[in-house]
């Protein structure tokens, strides 16, 4: 059997690329404690805020993959791309924290204490701390959006 | 266990949780590690990473469709990438590797993206051990031409030997033409005065020097050069590392006698 060596990375959808570089960059980043701002498409701030397509792609009749505006927060050592969704899309109700699809991220005991403080400073609506199943790998979770309502989770493992 | 700040798990929807269960088995090969490990309210199933990360499937009653261009990649060493894609080739879901028609893929980056049941875009990616180094262009000495063919403030791209030649007021330079970010290939922009590299959007100045977001790229390789006869002779079988500071430095061109 082949070994997967690791997830690289898993793509979110957002609406707003300057809110969700700030949330990633500036919440996460303080959540984890290192973040940066890599890989923007070659756009300038302004270019992405009037949503200008940089270029779109069809790799093939119908396969319908866009080359859509994009920029990329490294947050702790994970690479999250974010890829601007111009279509308005149904979004989970503002009171639900929690459900698919889902990102998330491993963090620390402590790091998961910081996460409480830092999100009631940003005024950002969370879930938790909830302790999960014996059957799950995860022992404890923050459940919380982003801000294009992509579900995002703070986990942290049985083991640490 | 994964790393604090690593991803911990990604969790995606599917509409048929055994039809999904059995393609990321059997089709991608992923280890499986169990059901229903985690209290979704739904059925749910977990497949684990060497990492130790975990993909999780959970079934709902309708599967919301993904943005543009998201995806999600796993890695792979070179070796099992192949035996993957063979069975992919096999079930018939391969979508191809659109960065790669473009030329955004470093040298010794392969990648393949493709559709799992539920039309959730999926990619597989493998680096090879020349992904991790610099390549020589490996033509032996060039001649690039005179001293007199380059012009201050020019940058000439000698295809020969896949270099550029750099003028500058304080001397001449050849900058190997590969990205020392990810090993693509830059290009040279002359309206910015700058090298550009489509695949991460590094930019170096005329020197070398990198400019941008990205932190620790270090300056583009040079390849020696010695002016002999007035004629610019290139070496391209030996790279040459250079600090930030050394990169600021060009090789000076002696006054006319």
């Amino acid at each position: 059997m082949e070994q997967f060596r690791e997830i690289d990375h898993s793509v979110l959808a957002v609406n707003d690329l300057i809110l969700a570089e700030r949330f990633y960059f500036e919440v996460l980043g303080e959540i984890i404690g290192e973040a940066r701002i890599e890989d923007r498409s070659g756009l300038t701030t302004d270019e992405i805020l009037r949503g200008k397509r940089l270029r779109e792609l069809r790799g093939g009749a119908g396969s319908g993959f866009v080359m859509a505006p994009h920029s990329s927060v490294r947050v702790g050592e994970t690479i999250i791309p974010l890829f601007l969704y111009q279509e308005h899309v149904q979004e989970p109700p503002p009171e639900q924290m929690r459900g698919t699809p889902r990102l998330a991220l491993t963090v620390t005991p402590e790091q998961m204490e910081r996460a409480i403080d830092v999100l009631n400073r940003h005024d950002i609506a969370f879930e938790g701390p909830v302790e999960q199943q014996p059957s799950c790998p995860v022992a404890r979770s923050i459940y919380l959006k982003d801000p294009s309502s992509n579900f995002i989770e703070l986990a942290c493992p049985r083991d640490a | 266990m994964p790393r604090p700040g690593q991803l911990s798990h990604v969790m995606l929807e599917v509409a048929d949780l055994d039809r999904a269960e059995q393609f990321f088995k059997d089709a991608l090969g992923l280890e499986h590690a169990g059901r229903d490990l985690w209290n979704e309210g739904r059925p749910n199933t977990a497949f684990i990473t060497e990492a130790g990360q975990y993909l999780v499937l959970v079934e709902v009653p309708e599967v919301k469709p993904d943005g543009p261009g998201v995806h999600t990649d796993f890695l792979l060493t070179v070796e099992d990438y192949h035996r993957v894609l063979d069975r992919l080739k096999e079930s018939g879901c391969l979508e191809g590797d659109f960065r790669g028609d473009l030329g955004q893929r470093s040298v010794g980056e392969i990648s393949q993206y493709f559709l799992d049941p539920d039309g959730h875009r999926l990619q597989v990616t493998a680096y090879s051990p020349e992904s991790f180094q610099v390549p020589v262009a490996g033509q032996g000495k060039v001649v690039a031409g005179r001293i007199e063919d380059f012009p201050v403030g020019s940058v000439t791209y000698v295809k020969e030997g896949k270099f550029f030649v750099v003028r500058l007021s304080d001397g001449i330079l050849a900058l190997n033409q590969t990205c020392t970010h990810m090993q693509c290939n830059v290009a040279y922009q002359p309206e910015h005065y700058r090298f550009y590299c489509a695949c991460h959007y590094n930019k170096f100045t005329r020197k070398g020097e990198h400019i941008g977001h990205i932190p620790s790229v270090p300056p583009l390789m040079a390849y020696p050069l010695e002016l002999v006869d007035g004629q610019v002779v290139v070496d391209t079988d030996r790279n040459v590392a250079r600090s930030p500071q050394a990169a600021r430095r060009m090789v000076p061109i002696p006054a006319p006698a």
